[in-house]
């Protein structure tokens, strides 16, 4: 056969020499090679990462090279290949290339490459590059060049294309590139171009591409281009190929994506037998087992024929095909699978008897049949009592059917899941008996929240943030990364450290997903955490609802310029155990872990089942407190849920008095102002600062750090609020009953809330209008911004005296936070007054509806 | 064990030659002008051929006068553009020819003297190779030949994986390395003893005129020769569809000392040397010409 190729080719040759023609000289460049880090990879099953057996495109473009370099040399073309091999000293440079070409004397010259979208999309088609601007190429006609090899690789009806070919000049296709365009075609002086045949991330394609003879005839087109670009078509011969796939079960490759016939499965392993109209075998190939059902038969005579495919599981099948001089023909089989029984189902599940333990809510219906099935008609046939709500999926080309509810099933209730006679097979045979199954659900239906941090607006320290999730029961530890993200204000996803995240194990009290954040947070800036739905437990058992947090960065080591440091908590060795409960300890050491000075103090704490750790230093000891100032702690918590307070007692009446500085339920770092009421008029020395732990909470012990204890003066600037807690409530109202009433004098400094020197029933009529939202006495006059749209809008920025929010619907309160997240006023309706705030920047977060907002406000006087 | 010694002795090798290296003046002659490619220095320096980006057209630059020139405007001209020893421009143009739609190469020569050029070789098909040598030139195209005389002192150049050296009017033809991709960028040291070429595969490769190796200097690109002793290179990575780096290099021929003149990241290329000179483009095409010190 070679002989006579050759025979032909030294014709043609003579013939041209006759003529005082000149037969072309063809580079061809085999793109890429050596598998290197310039060559392209796709891991493909069964090869690995980086196997040289696997694809490689250097592997690809260089069977390519073979075939066209040997159609052309079979025509009477001179070549020249830049590489016969595939190794790193082949993998020659771009302008040793160009040089080569240049060098040889060739009238063209052909860059052999497939494509890759380098982005998560797929697609598959055709890209023909030539030098210079779209329209308008350096070397005159390697846009013609271009073209007709293009239209010769479109007809390929083996692969399946998502668009027609594209042609384009470098320059135009490459803008960033400033038209230093592709490195093969600059400086050359053939006419020349870069071919991207197909898209060889593509998987079906990628699969195509390892098959020789898709190679082969795609190096088979390149000549028919190169025919067309000279206008020769004396060549005498044809080719036929094409794809075999099975004509219904659906392909799976794992989630890739796949277009038209690419989503139906390549036979593999098939016999194609090649007969003359009398049936005469002529020549046999076959399919490969790497998935692509290609085959092809080359150099034929023009004329008609026929095609035989043979495979032990399909019925076999026969057609026709015209073979013409100088084309290449396409005939795809779609072949029936061979199914001689009736469907029945050969496993299922869930497997489930009367007696046995009730199932998870939302468990799917697995149903396994020994053919693949017709889905439509199979799905038709399936039902379920009582009705639910479900979808199906259907796995291994269609022999394995999964119903699965929506949501979850109702919880303690039979269900019964029968598949009728009315299902059947791809081959058109139905089911011979009923399929029923049945199984009760739990009690059980969601992943229950036990709590979440950040919570909804806390405020989170903006260095080494920890968020935390904990349920009812274990988590899936797998791909948990997913449905559990937090971003910016910008929808950019914060990074985690995931080898220090920390997940429950059994034993633990409950389930947990605890993950520090590695990203660097802005202080100022809010953030939101989610937690999607499909967060599940190791039953399989979800969320009822994604779960969204916002909240706001902060810095919790910001100056306090007004505060004097009690205790830096720098010396460990300064703190003593005053007393602890009956199974309580703790033992207190220095930390580097700190937000002032060099050290902090940490605090393991282990109660069981609960109890009181009380501690203090020589610093705390000796500081005065007066009655007028408030004490704010940096706590570094861990989500522990243990209690810490200051008991304070008065050096005037020997009175105690306890600043509670709340329950630790956030981790990181933060500033906390003790809420207490110490009488304006005394004064009063630290007895101890006091961790104590509550029998409820499952958690037993805890490790928090302390730093910096503050006092500074106390103005909680909200108007009315007379037991100084931030807050204007009912207990400021019974203040007043108290002092009118019964003569206690607590909070008499505070207690004149109109100021006219008296305090009376007037005082306590004014606290009742501020809690039923009528205050307009305080309101303000103006500033306030129209109500344009559902967006709440805060202003004026900074403000001096008012800071108003607006919004479509009701505001049912705003609330103000300092820098730390302290929460410094709450006010029950839209404003806030901030005459008596300090200067500074705050959080404003505004209650609309069921719509919690925050906004950075500041306030300059 | 046998592998560590070589790389010791080598490295120790090159420790014992290790020179010092340095520029002492860098211009830029064209920048804000125009952009220059392929340059091509005469042997005495003070002239220079360049072209644009894809070797289309020829322009001299005449350092005395900073004069610029047009020599051809035709395709292709500047792509292997080579002085010969009497001081004229031997180059080849191609053309696609509309008919036939083969290329069609035209061997030219230039005078500078007369300012006039005139064709040496009729256009003809396939590839043409020109020859330089230290008494005259050729042109060897697939169809006709044109030589200044039979006796070009030593010449030189590659065809294919052949190095062709003609020594006073005798044509031998070496393989002293393979490549099956092709030789190329072939030259003659200044004392004409040395030859200098490119083995696709393998690097560059210098020999003695009978096509012995005397040393190989690395997977490197066109080389040609500094002195007698050193040699400029280029040396460049790609992802297979463009440059990702490309810096100068100065090797010593006998493959005991490599310097790199530029950077990694300076993306120049298209090294050329003549009368002292070094000069290079970069990927933009700018221009640059440096002279050096090597104690």
């Amino acid at each position: 056969m070679k002989k006579i190729f050759y025979t032909i080719a030294l014709m043609m040759v003579a013939v041209f020499a006759a003529n005082g023609q000149y037969m072309p000289h063809v580079y061809i460049n085999p793109g890429h090679g050596g598998h290197e880090s310039d060559d392209r990879n796709v891991v493909i099953y069964p090869f690995a990462q980086g196997d040289t057996a696997g694809y490689w495109e250097s592997n690809s473009n260089l069977k390519k090279g073979f075939a066209l370099n040997n159609c052309l040399k079979a025509k009477g073309y001179t070549t020249s290949m830049s590489r016969v091999t595939n190794d790193q000293n082949s993998d020659l440079a771009l302008s040793t290339i160009v040089a080569l070409c240049n060098s040889s004397g060739a009238d063209i010259f052909y860059a052999i490459h497939s494509n890759a979208t380098g982005v998560p999309a797929r697609r598959n088609h055709i890209l023909g590059l030539y030098r210079g601007p779209t329209g308008s190429p350096v070397i005159a006609n390697s846009d013609v060049l271009a073209q007709t090899l293009m239209e010769r690789l479109q007809v390929n009806q083996a692969a399946v294309w998502t668009s027609n070919y594209q042609i384009a000049g470098d320059f135009t296709f490459y803008p960033d590139w400033h038209n230093a365009g592709l490195g093969v075609l600059r400086g050359n002086n053939a006419v020349s171009m870069l071919s991207e045949g197909s898209f060889h991330d593509y998987i079906p394609e990628t699969y195509r591409l390892m098959n020789d003879n898709y190679c082969w005839m795609e190096g088979w087109n390149f000549s028919l281009g190169a025919d067309d670009y000279f206008g020769y078509q004396f060549f005498g011969k044809g080719c036929v190929a094409g794809n075999l796939r099975d004509n219904r079960m659906p392909r799976v490759i794992n989630d890739f994506i796949m277009f038209g016939d690419d989503n139906r499965e390549p036979v593999c392993n098939a016999t194609v037998i090649l007969l003359d109209m009398d049936d005469n075998p002529l020549d046999t190939c076959y399919t490969d087992d790497l998935y692509n059902g290609i085959y092809a038969f080359k150099m034929l005579d023009p004329g008609t024929y026929k095609i035989k495919v043979e495979q032990e599981h399909y019925f076999s099948q026969t057609k026709q095909v015209t073979i013409e001089a100088n084309h290449s023909s396409y005939c795809n089989f779609d072949l029936a699978r061979v199914r001689e029984t009736p469907p029945e189902v050969i496993n299922y599940s869930p497997v489930w008897n009367e007696g046995d333990a009730p199932l998870k809510a939302n468990i799917p219906v697995v149903l396994e049949f020994n053919w693949d099935m017709n889905t439509e008609i199979t799905e038709a046939a399936f039902h379920i009592e009582p009705a639910v709500d479900g979808h199906f999926r259907w796995e291994d080309s269609n022999y394995r059917m999964v119903f699965e509810p929506n949501d979850a099933y109702e919880i303690n209730t039979l269900y019964t899941v029968t598949l009728d006679t009315t299902a059947e097979h791809g081959g058109g045979m139905k089911m011979q008996e009923p399929f029923t199954l049945q199984f009760k659900t739990t009690y059980r239906k969601y992943l229950e929240v036990i709590d979440i941090f950040p919570h909804e607006g806390d405020p989170v320290h903006y260095k080494s943030a920890t968020i935390e999730l904990r349920t009812d029961s274990m988590l899936n530890n797998s791909y948990y990364y997913d449905k559990i993200v937090l971003t910016d204000k910008d929808g950019n996803a914060l990074t985690y450290n995931r080898r220090n995240t920390k997940t429950g194990k059994i034993g633990d009290p409950f389930g947990f997903i605890r993950i520090p954040v590695a990203t660097t947070m802005v202080p100022g800036e809010e953030y939101t955490l989610t937690i999607a739905k499909e967060m599940d437990d190791t039953a399989g058992i979800h969320l009822p609802e994604t779960i969204v947090h916002k909240f706001i960065a902060v810095d919790a080591g910001e100056d306090k310029p007004d505060a004097t440091v009690i205790e830096g908590f720098e010396d460990a060795s300064t703190f003593s155990m005053v007393t602890a409960s009956v199974n309580t300890e703790a033992t207190m050491s220095a930390s580097t872990d700190r937000l002032f000075g060099s050290k902090s103090l940490q605090i393991k704490y282990n109660a069981v089942p609960c109890g009181d750790y009380v501690f203090t230093s020589t610093a705390i000891d000796d500081a005065i407190i007066n009655g007028n100032e408030e004490l704010s702690l940096h706590i570094n918590g861990d989500m522990s849920n243990v209690f810490l307070s200051i008991d304070l007692r008065s050096t005037d009446d020997n009175s105690l008095k306890t600043i509670d500085f709340g329950k630790i339920d956030f981790h990181g770092w933060r500033y906390v102002t003790g809420k207490g009421n110490l009488q304006p008029e005394k004064t009063y020395k630290i007895e101890s600062i006091i961790i104590s732990s509550d029998t409820t909470e499952p958690i037993k012990s805890a490790t928090i750090k302390l730093d910096n204890l503050l006092k500074c003066q106390k103005n909680s600037g909200v108007y009315g609020d007379v037991n100084g807690d931030g807050i204007v409530s009912s207990v400021d109202i019974t203040a007043i009953y108290n002092y009118l009433l019964n003569g206690d004098d607590t909070y008499l400094s505070t207690s004149d809330v109109d100021g006219d020197g008296v305090v009376s029933s007037v005082d306590i009529t004014i606290l009742y209008n501020i809690l039923l939202g009528n205050n307009s006495s305080k309101a303000p006059e103006a500033e306030q911004e129209p109500v344009t749209n559902t967006t709440v809008k805060v202003g004026p920025v900074p403000s001096s005296d008012y800071i108003v929010a607006s919004a479509t619907g009701y505001i049912q309160g705003v609330e103000l936070y300092d820098m730390n997240g302290n929460l410094v006023a709450r006010n029950g309706g839209n404003y806030m007054n901030v005459e008596g705030m300090r200067d500074g920047h705050y959080i404003l977060k505004v209650y609309s509806g069921t719509e919690v907002s925050s906004h950075h406000v500041a306030v300059k006087h | 064990m046998k592998k560590t010694l070589l790389i010791i002795l080598g490295a120790t090798a090159l420790l014992g030659n290790a020179q010092q290296v340095t520029v002492t003046s860098s211009t830029s002659p064209l920048k804000g002008v125009e952009t220059a490619f392929y340059p091509t220095l005469n042997s005495s320096g003070d002239k220079l051929l360049y072209s644009d980006v894809d070797a289309n057209g020829l322009k001299m630059l005449d350092f005395s006068t900073n004069q610029v020139s047009t020599i051809s405007n035709d395709g292709g001209a500047g792509f292997d553009a080579k002085w010969s020893a009497d001081g004229k421009v031997y180059y080849v143009t191609s053309k696609v020819d509309e008919k036939s739609r083969l290329v069609y190469r035209t061997g030219m020569r230039y005078d500078l003297a007369q300012k006039a050029n005139d064709v040496v070789l009729e256009a003809q098909h396939g590839a043409v190779h020109l020859e330089t040598g230290t008494r005259g030139m050729a042109m060897n195209g697939e169809r006709r030949n044109y030589a200044t005389s039979p006796n070009r002192g030593v010449s030189v150049y590659t065809t294919g994986s052949q190095l062709v050296v003609n020594i006073n009017g005798k044509e031998n033809r070496y393989t002293p390395v393979e490549s099956y991709a092709g030789y190329l960028w072939s030259s003659i040291s200044p004392n004409g003893d040395k030859i200098a070429f490119f083995a696709a595969g393998k690097g560059i490769v210098v020999t003695d005129l009978r096509g012995k190796v005397l040393a190989e200097l690395g997977n490197y690109e066109m080389p040609c020769w500094y002195n007698n002793d050193y040699i400029v290179a280029q040396n460049a990575t790609d992802d297979g569809y463009q440059f990702t780096s490309s810096q100068i290099l100065l090797l010593k021929a006998d493959g005991t000392f490599k310097h790199e003149l530029t950077p990694k990241t300076s993306m120049t290329m298209q090294p050329t040397s003549g009368g002292g000179k070094i000069a290079y483009t970069t990927i933009d095409g700018n221009l640059t010409v440096i002279t050096i010190d090597i104690k």
